[in-house]
């Protein structure tokens, strides 16, 4: 019986203290601002989107008319 | 085996308690909570017999950016009858806020949620959120999000009947 119950205060202190929290939506403030954007600085994304369509042979591939040379 | 089922409920229980859920104080037919008890930052209107519009905010959610045209218009034409709006921001810092609306200029109320206590309690669920209250102070109607013309028409139907409602 004694088992049996510290196997339970186990379980449900773990599910207590679990790691993970969950953001609220107007807590979202710090993810949706302009520093966390990947993409913010548009002459680096051409710069890194030509390297990598001329790397992959793969101009074309966002709609951009060519023929996979990477040399438009 | 009756050791099992307990340690099933338990745990059930457990995780029951750590899901979110919508707030039963803030749910549609409740009646609305005193707003003052809730540490805004700004003049609350005065909404007795007034159908009301809580509108959650926060100065970096584009869709509420969007909504604010809307609404400014719509209270423009609608205010004279007892309609009030009220935007409540979630900001972190009153600056983000001030700038906001020095930009966009609105003429309905603004207050500022600094603490987040009002849109913690009412547990909405995406941002922008709107509560719309009746003339007795009762929530008729949620809006969750802002989805351009068709959130204007649903707004206006809405408004318009709540504002045939007697007292």
């Amino acid at each position: 019986m004694k088992r049996f119950f510290t196997g339970i205060l186990f379980v449900v202190t773990i599910s207590l203290f679990v790691g993970c929290s969950t953001v609220e939506p107007w807590q979202k403030g710090n993810l949706a601002d302009y520093t966390m954007k990947s993409d913010r600085d548009e002459i680096e994304s051409v710069m890194m989107s030509h390297v990598q369509f001329s790397r992959e042979a793969s101009t074309g591939g966002e709609g951009v008319g060519g023929g996979g040379c990477g040399c438009n | 085996m009756s050791q099992i089922r307990l340690l099933l409920i338990v745990l059930s229980l457990s995780l029951l308690s750590s899901l979110s859920s919508a707030s039963e104080e803030f749910s549609v037919g409740a009646k609305l909570p005193p707003l003052d008890g809730y540490e805004l930052t700004g003049e609350l209107p005065d909404i007795e017999g007034k159908v009301v519009l809580i509108d959650f905010w926060a100065s970096w959610c584009a869709p509420c950016k969007a909504s604010f045209p809307s609404m400014d218009e719509i209270y423009t034409v609608h205010k004279d009858q007892g309609f009030e709006i009220i935007a409540v921001s979630v900001d972190k810092k009153q600056a983000l806020v001030d700038r906001f609306t020095q930009k966009l200029s609105p003429s309905f109320s603004i207050v500022w949620d600094g603490k987040q206590s009002l849109v913690s309690a009412a547990k909405v669920s995406v941002m922008p959120t709107s509560l719309l209250i009746d003339k007795k102070g009762y929530i008729r109607y949620i809006h969750i999000g802002w989805h351009g013309n068709k959130s204007i028409k649903q707004l206006e139907v809405e408004l318009v009947e709540l504002l045939e409602e007697d007292v």
